[in-house]
This record gives C-alpha cells, sequence and structure tokens, in this order.
C-alpha cells in the first residue's frame, strides 16, 4: 500500500521537476497542478522505449532509468538556476503535494474502484507487459486498447500490488485542480476582473464535480477521464501560448496531447482535429509548427507502424484498415505542415483549414448515413440518449447544450475557433467513427459514452470564456457582432423553428415503450447484462440487447399499452434469422378479452405482414381500429424453437400514414 | 449592472413570453396526446421538441432585441445556468448511484481478486488466471484431456497470464475420493466461485515449489492440488 503511495508521489515529484525547466516562462501554480500528468508521462514513454528496443522492463530498471532522470534534472536546475523558488513557489509546491498525497493515502485507505470487463483487461494486460514484455499476444491486445493505461497499470507488478488503485483518483484531483487553475486563467485572458473569473471558474468546476458520472470514472479503472485530462491541458495550454504569444505553453501543449494520444487507439484523430486548429489560426511561425508538431506526428506515425506489423487480424477496435487511416491522417498532416512552408498554403489553405475539416467531416458523415442509414441514426440517436438519459450524465449535458444555443447571441473571444469548431468537430468525429464498427448503444459504458467525457471539461470551458466575455464586453464589440450576426441569429432561430415543426408534423410515436408485459415466459440470461424481463423488447431502437425464452416450445406474451390507441403498425425484430419465429399470431383488444386477429402464419391470407429485412417484419394496424392490449401467441421456431426478440414497437399514426396505407394497400405479401 | 425602467419592462416581457409559451406548450401537449391520439401527436420526444421551440422563441427575442443590456442579462444565464446544474446532479446524485448495479462502493481488500469479484460483468475466468499467478507461478499443471475446456481455460491464458512454466494435458486418475478431499479442505486453501458457476479451490498450503500441479473435479468444484500434497498418486498416461 505505502508502495503504491510513494510510487504515484515519484511520479509527482518527477513531473514537477520536469516542468520546472520552464519555471522562467511558465507560472509554477500550473507545473505544480500537473506534476502527476508529466510524470506518468515519462513513466509509460520510458516504459514503451524499453520494450521497444527489447531492453528488460523491470523494476530496476526503471528505478535506474527514474535515479538518472532525476540526477540529470538536478544537475541541469543547478546549472540554470531555476532551483531557487520563492516563498510563495515553494509553497504551493508543498501545499499541492500535501494534498496530492494525501488523496492518493486516502484512496488506498479506502478503495473504492470499480471495473468492468475493460478495466480488468488493461490490468491483465499491464500485468502480462511486466511479466513477459511485449509478446505477440501482448501487443495483440494492444490493439485494443490505448498504450497509457496498461503500462502504467504494469508497476502494480513492482510495486507488489495486484493494480494501481490510487491512479484514478491521483487523475480526477489532478483534473479538477488543473480545470479550476485554467479555467480562472483563461478567463482572465479573456476578461480582466479577477474576482468574476474566479468565482465562474469556481462554479465550473463545482458543476464538473457534482456530475455523476465524472465521480465515478474517478473510481473506474478506464482511460476515459485520463484522456480528458490531457485533453482539457492541451488545448487550454495552446489556446494560452496563442493568447499570450508564449510558445512555451507549446511544449506542455503537445507534451499533453501525446499523452491523450496514447491513452486511446482513436485518440490521435481528435487530437489532429484541435491541431489543426491550432495551426489554422496562423499565429505560429513555420518553424515553430515544425518544431512542436513534427516530432509528435512522428512519433505517432512510428508508433502505429508498429502495431501495424505485430497486430496480425487486428481487434474490433483496431483493425489493420483503421490503422491505416490513422496513420494516413497523421502522415497527411504532416506533409500539409511541410508545405505550410509555401506562401500560397500559407495564406490561402490555412486560414480556412477549420472550415474545410468541418466541410470534409460533414461530408464524409453524410455518405455514411447514405450507406448505413440504420447503424448511423443508432449511433446518433445512442450518443444523444446517452447525454440526456442513460449515459449518467445528470443534468450536465441538458444544461450544457442549453448553455451552447444561447453562447450563439455572446460575442466573440480570441482564438474562438479553438473551440467553436473544435466540439462540433470532436462529436462529428465521434459519430463518424461508429460507421467503422457495431453502433454505438445506450447505456453507461458505451465507448461513445466514455469518449464524450473527453471533451466535457473543454465545453464548460469554452461556455464559461464565452459567458465571462459577454459580461465584459464593450458596446464597440457588441455593435460589431451585431451587425455581423444579427441575421446570422434570426435564421438560425427561424431553423430551429422549423425544425420543431417537422419534428412535430413527422414524428411517430412508439406506444410499446413502457407497456405492461401481463403475461410473457421466464426470460433468462439473453445477452450480456444476465437476466431481465420482456420489458427489454420494449425499450425501442437503440438497444442491440434481446429477450430470450428459458425454455423451448409455445409462449404467450399478452402487452398493456394502458390505454386505446389507433396505430399505423406493428414492428417486430427477431434475434437472428437463423433462430426466427416459424408459427406464431398477432393480436389485438380493446379489452383484453375479444381478440382481433392481426396476423396468424396459419391463415391463409397473410397480406397484413411486410417484410423489412431478414429480421424485421411490419404488420399493418391502420384498419385494426382502436386497441389496448397486443397478443403474440408463439408456436414454434426454428433451431432452437425458442422465443427470441430484439424489439416490438407499436407505431402511431403519422400525417399521410393513411395516404401510405391507400398505396401500400394490399401490402406486400409475407413469404 | 442598472437597469432603466423600459429595460425592466422588456425583462418582464421576455420572461411572460417564455412562461406563457411554455403553458401553451405543455397543454398543447396534454391535448395533442390524448384526444388526436397519434395524430399530429408530438412523438417520442415531447420535452425535447418544446425544448427547442422554446430556444428557437428565445433566440429570435434576444436577436431581435439585441443590444447591450440584452447581452448582459444573457450572460446571467451562465452562473444561473450552473447553480441549477449543480443543485440538479447534488440531488439526483444517489439515484443514479443506486439505479444501476454499476454503483460506487467499498472494496474489502486491495486485493485484484476482490475487484474482479465485485464487478458486474462477465469475467468468467479471469479471476483464475489472477490466482494462478499469484500462488503457483512458474509450475507445471497437469490437467485430464478435455477438462480445461470444459472449464473455459486456455492452456496460453495460463501460461501468459497465469504465469505457468507449462500446461500439460495427461490420461491419469484424476479422481479424489471424499477421504482427500475432507483433508485437503483442512489444508490452506482459497474459494472462488467465478460467473458462470464453477467454484474453484486452489490448495495453498506450502508445498515443493518444483511438484507439478493437478487439477481435477470434484462434486462440481475444480479443485488445484499441487502434486506433492498428495503423495500416492502416479500419473499414468
Amino acid at each position: 500500500m505505502i508502495n503504491q503511495v510513494l510510487f504515484l508521489l515519484g511520479l509527482y515529484t518527477l513531473g514537477v521537476l520536469t516542468g520546472l525547466l520552464f519555471k522562467k516562462h511558465i507560472p509554477v501554480v500550473f507545473i505544480c497542478l500537473t506534476g502527476f500528468l508529466w510524470g506518468s508521462l515519462i513513466w509509460v514513454i520510458a516504459g514503451v522505449s524499453f520494450l521497444i528496443v527489447s531492453m528488460p522492463y523491470s523494476a530496476l530498471n526503471m528505478l535506474l532509468l527514474a535515479i538518472t532522470i532525476l540526477i540529470a534534472l538536478t544537475i541541469i536546475h543547478i546549472r540554470r538556476g531555476t532551483w531557487r523558488l520563492t516563498r510563495s513557489e515553494i509553497t504551493w509546491f508543498v501545499g499541492v503535494m500535501l494534498a496530492f498525497a494525501i488523496v492518493v493515502s486516502v484512496a488506498t485507505q479506502y478503495n473504492f474502484s470499480v471495473a468492468s470487463y475493460d478495466s480488468i483487461a488493461q490490468i491483465m494486460l499491464g500485468r502480462n507487459i511486466a511479466n513477459h514484455g511485449f509478446t505477440e499476444s501482448v501487443t495483440r491486445e494492444l490493439a485494443s486498447w490505448g498504450v497509457f493505461l496498461p503500462l502504467l497499470q504494469s508497476a502494480s507488478v513492482f510495486l507488489g500490488d495486484g493494480y494501481l488503485y490510487a491512479a484514478q483518483p491521483a487523475f480526477a484531483f489532478t483534473l479538477l485542480l488543473t480545470f479550476f487553475y485554467l479555467s480562472q486563467r483563461a478567463a482572465r485572458q479573456s476578461f480582466s476582473e479577477v474576482r468574476v473569473a474566479l468565482a465562474l471558474a469556481l462554479l465550473a468546476t463545482l458543476a464538473l464535480a457534482s456530475t455523476y458520472f465524472m465521480v465515478f470514472q474517478a473510481f473506474y479503472i478506464h482511460n476515459g477521464l485520463i484522456a480528458a485530462t490531457y485533453l482539457f491541458v492541451a488545448i487550454v495550454t495552446f489556446w494560452l501560448a496563442l493568447c499570450e504569444r508564449n510558445n512555451v505553453w507549446l511544449i506542455f501543449a503537445i507534451l499533453a496531447l501525446t499523452g491523450y494520444s496514447i491513452s486511446r487507439t482513436e485518440a490521435p484523430l481528435f487530437a489532429l482535429i484541435f491541431l489543426a486548429l491550432v495551426v489554422s489560426t496562423g499565429q505560429i511561425s513555420y518553424r515553430v509548427r515544425l518544431a512542436f508538431s513534427l516530432p509528435y506526428l512522428i512519433i505517432l506515425v512510428l508508433w502505429y507502424l508498429y502495431l501495424l506489423r505485430i497486430m496480425g487480424a487486428g481487434t474490433d477496435i483496431l483493425d489493420p484498415k483503421k490503422t491505416l487511416v490513422i496513420i494516413g491522417s497523421l502522415t497527411a498532416f504532416c506533409i500539409l505542415i511541410g508545405l505550410s512552408y509555401y506562401r500560397w498554403v500559407e495564406r490561402y489553405f490555412l486560414p480556412i483549414l477549420h472550415i474545410f475539416m468541418l466541410g470534409v467531416l460533414l461530408l464524409i458523415l453524410m455518405v455514411m448515413f447514405i450507406l448505413k442509414p440504420e447503424d448511423m441514426q443508432i449511433s446518433m440517436t445512442a450518443i444523444w440518449q446517452n447525454m440526456i438519459i442513460n449515459g449518467r450524465w445528470g443534468a450536465t449535458w441538458l444544461i450544457l447544450l442549453g448553455l451552447l444555443v444561447f453562447g450563439l447571441i455572446q460575442p466573440r473571444f480570441s482564438y474562438e475557433r479553438l473551440f467553436s469548431y473544435g466540439i462540433p468537430l470532436f462529436f462529428a468525429l465521434l459519430l463518424a467513427l461508429g460507421f467503422m464498427r457495431a453502433p454505438y448503444r445506450l447505456g453507461w459504458g458505451d465507448s461513445a459514452n466514455r469518449i464524450i467525457t473527453h471533451i466535457i471539461p473543454i465545453i464548460f470551458l469554452y461556455t464559461l470564456l464565452k459567458y465571462g466575455h459577454g459580461m465584459h464586453a464593450s458596446i464597440a464589440d457588441i455593435m460589431y457582432f451585431m451587425r455581423k450576426r444579427r441575421f446570422g441569429m434570426l435564421a438560425i432561430s427561424g431553423g430551429v423553428f422549423f425544425l420543431v415543426i417537422l419534428f412535430w408534423f413527422i414524428q411517430p410515436m412508439d406506444y410499446a415503450i413502457g407497456a405492461a408485459v401481463i403475461e410473457a415466459p421466464v426470460f433468462s440470461d439473453a445477452d450480456r447484462t444476465g437476466e431481465h424481463d420482456f420489458s427489454v423488447a420494449l425499450r425501442g431502437k437503440v438497444d442491440n440487447l434481446y429477450v430470450a425464452a428459458r425454455n423451448p416450445g409455445p409462449a404467450m406474451v399478452i402487452l398493456d399499452l394502458g390505454r386505446e390507441v389507433r396505430a399505423s403498425f406493428l414492428e417486430m425484430t427477431e434475434y437472428h434469422p437463423d433462430l426466427a419465429l416459424v408459427d406464431y399470431a398477432w393480436d389485438v383488444s380493446r379489452d383484453g378479452l375479444n381478440w382481433i386477429t392481426v396476423f396468424d402464419t396459419q391463415s391463409p391470407t397473410n397480406s397484413r405482414r411486410q417484410i423489412v429485412n431478414d429480421v424485421t417484419s411490419r404488420f399493418w394496424l391502420a384498419d385494426s381500429g382502436n386497441f389496448r392490449f397486443l397478443r403474440l401467441t408463439f408456436r414454434s421456431g426454428k433451431d432452437q424453437n425458442r422465443l427470441l426478440l430484439r424489439r416490438i414497437a407499436v407505431y402511431s399514426n403519422i400525417p399521410g400514414a393513411r395516404m401510405l396505407n391507400q398505396y401500400l394497400s394490399p401490402p406486400v405479401p409475407s413469404q | 449592472m442598472r437597469i432603466s425602467r423600459s429595460q425592466s419592462w422588456w425583462l418582464v416581457l421576455l420572461i411572460a413570453v417564455v412562461v406563457i409559451t411554455e403553458l401553451i406548450f405543455r397543454v398543447g401537449q396534454i391535448i395533442f396526446y390524448y384526444n388526436l391520439d397519434g395524430y399530429l401527436s408530438f412523438g417520442k420526444y415531447p420535452q425535447f421538441i418544446s425544448g427547442l421551440f422554446l430556444i428557437s422563441v428565445l433566440l429570435f427575442l434576444f436577436a431581435y432585441f439585441y443590444n447591450r443590456f440584452t447581452v448582459r442579462l444573457s450572460s446571467l444565464l451562465f452562473p444561473l445556468l450552473l447553480l441549477v446544474c449543480v443543485g440538479l446532479n447534488l440531488q439526483s446524485f444517489n439515484d443514479i448511484d443506486q439505479r444501476e448495479v454499476w454503483h460506487l462502493q467499498r472494496l474489502p481488500t486491495n486485493n485484484l481478486i476482490d475487484l474482479m469479484q465485485a464487478s458486474h460483468d462477465k469475467l468468467s475466468t479471469r479471476p483464475v488466471y489472477v490466482l494462478f499467478e499469484e500462488h503457483f507461478k512458474g509450475r507445471t499443471l497437469v490437467s485430464p484431456p478435455g477438462l480445461l475446456n470444459d472449464v473455459g481455460l486456455s492452456p496460453e491464458l495460463l501460461q501468459s497470464w497465469g504465469g505457468l512454466a507449462e500446461v500439460e494435458t495427461l490420461v491419469y486418475d484424476s479422481n479424489l475420493s471424499e477421504q482427500v478431499v475432507f483433508i485437503l479442505l483442512h489444508l490452506e486453501h482459497i474459494e472462488l466461485e467465478v460467473k458462470g458457476g464453477n467454484k474453484y479451490v486452489f490448495i495453498t498450503e506450502f508445498s515443493d515449489s518444483t511438484a507439478p500441479l493437478l487439477i481435477t473435479r470434484y462434486d462440481g468444484q475444480i479443485f488445484i492440488v499441487p502434486l506433492s500434497l498428495l503423495p500416492d498418486r502416479e500419473l499414468n498416461q
């Protein structure tokens, strides 16, 4: 236990000593608060380097390396005189270190760690790395996870612990303090009132810290919070570098971006968005552009080439095709940086790079929606519903979305495009990534839901800066903004209003959601959540779960919709074509006693069924009148002869449904 | 910030419009929902749609009456909404925490096994590998044919994750007698029930570290026993 506290404190100290090399240009407070991030990053990069060059990755070697770095840092500090700290700097260093030590110690005493399958896989991978190095099986697994967390967790073997249980709380503590500090500093860049900046930063920090899923991730062993911390630090330090015209911030920005990029396999794509936005501002000279971005890009390209060479067929998360996409994107950006030497690129292309990226990404999304409309719709709805209901975010996203919408009427602040383009591009890319995998799903554990953790501190900061600027904007700013934006805002409000009308008119309603299950067979262990009842099939479209009757043979399901309805059609999605229902019937009733048959496989005329695809069928209800109860009589099925269903939906009439029914009547005959 | 008389009227008007619009929508929602029954319904997300409508009205008002005052006024939304956010989050915190099986709870110890046992995911045999690594690293495991496959253990993972030197499959008399089991259960041992139902018994009593381990099944339980603790047993290939 004490080993782990000392190890994490060691990383913190290593990070602070490294950061202090830049104390003449960067506030010591920032260095003290972010020490753990740099220390952890050094550990991970050193470990990966050892393993790649086939040096033994052992406790002794890592200790020797740490001592060597510490000695080297001490010598440099003495020679440069950077070891001399003022009283207030010492107070900050000691204070933050003490607080860090307390947090880590408490986390070891009160272990609230949470682990899912992913957590255990990454812990085991880390232990495997420490025990066997980068063997074939290890590198194959690395294709599923970023290298950061497994490498950090691998230290547990050297410490004699099962896993690092205090690392997540340490990252959460770092994120919270860094968020507060950088928010108030950024706010002071945007408007000068210190007290207002402090108050707004405190409020934003409280809102972030009160969000359930953020607290949960402080104990959940995964890469979400780690990535969020690094990305936040990267973006704010980029922004500060631009505003303060201080290139030293870029060093921390690029280090943080490296930490972010190795935390998840697809993270470099998100990182590229922000890097491109920084470059598009045109405020960084060609030499600086080369110096800060090329090493980062080259290291990542080499790492992914290394993975590509050894990953074999890869995994669902990262296969050779996706790896090539990442390598291609990184290489293309390298070339762009190189080409930006030419004046025509710098003058005509870089300033519109952000618009170009947004345009290209939207175009790609359009193509994706055309190619896989169902999957993309499921992914989009899953992201939205997770943000609002199922993702365990509480009220945070709803409030943030409201703030973002009303932020449109706030005046602009300097280099706002880093946020105003970065945030929509982030979400667009997140959605686009859903195309290359199984669609996103409902629930907190969905990877899109965890990835949006990365952007949430940045959105908080953006809204803070936006509204803070609005509080203090001069009349000239407002008048300028008014001239430029008034028409746009009126157009947006008109557009939103049009959307409302559109939704209002075309949105059908699924009456089956939340219907009461009056009768159903026993359903068991249908999917990954263990035992559940039939209501799983009534939860709406964005759900890959299914229900499976425990026993074979005949079964009956009766649903009560709660009130009499007139519906357009019933949609049934089965589990699999090989396990399809063969002999069954659908009936409806107003009172639960007198039933009207909608469809029966034993009936000679089965005209009410329309086959949508090999698992989905629709049964027309438009001429069934009002009904309240719905009955499925299952007699037999293929293979296991069990009742297996993914979803049942009863859609309300929509305007034009009658007209549609006329065209579709008689519907496509059943098979 | 000073508010003039005319500005305060605008403020009152704005609030009134918001409240009235919301009321109209709520009432409209009920009417459409229950009487028209499907036709012109608000659909699956009535709150979302009425929220959108409110936003469009507010945006229009802000755009139409855009001046320094409205900008200042709208900027107050930030602290107000954040306070609401903190309040709502704190109020719903416990509810969200308890809504699912995944919630924050203190683990009994800092051992990896406890973390795995507390997990609600199907970790199947992963804890078994951890126990092999913790107690039998570098040793050889002997298994009757088919047993490893039956219980879902992989020979490769037993070596990579479990740290075993070798995994051999041998045909031998693997049955344990009731008397032997009685004795074994009086030795130092760890019992582990994994998701899926299999119960493992690791006999961790001090034994010759070079002796191979036997894996065998008795009464639905899977025993992992150092061979040196079963002196009379011979391996018949």
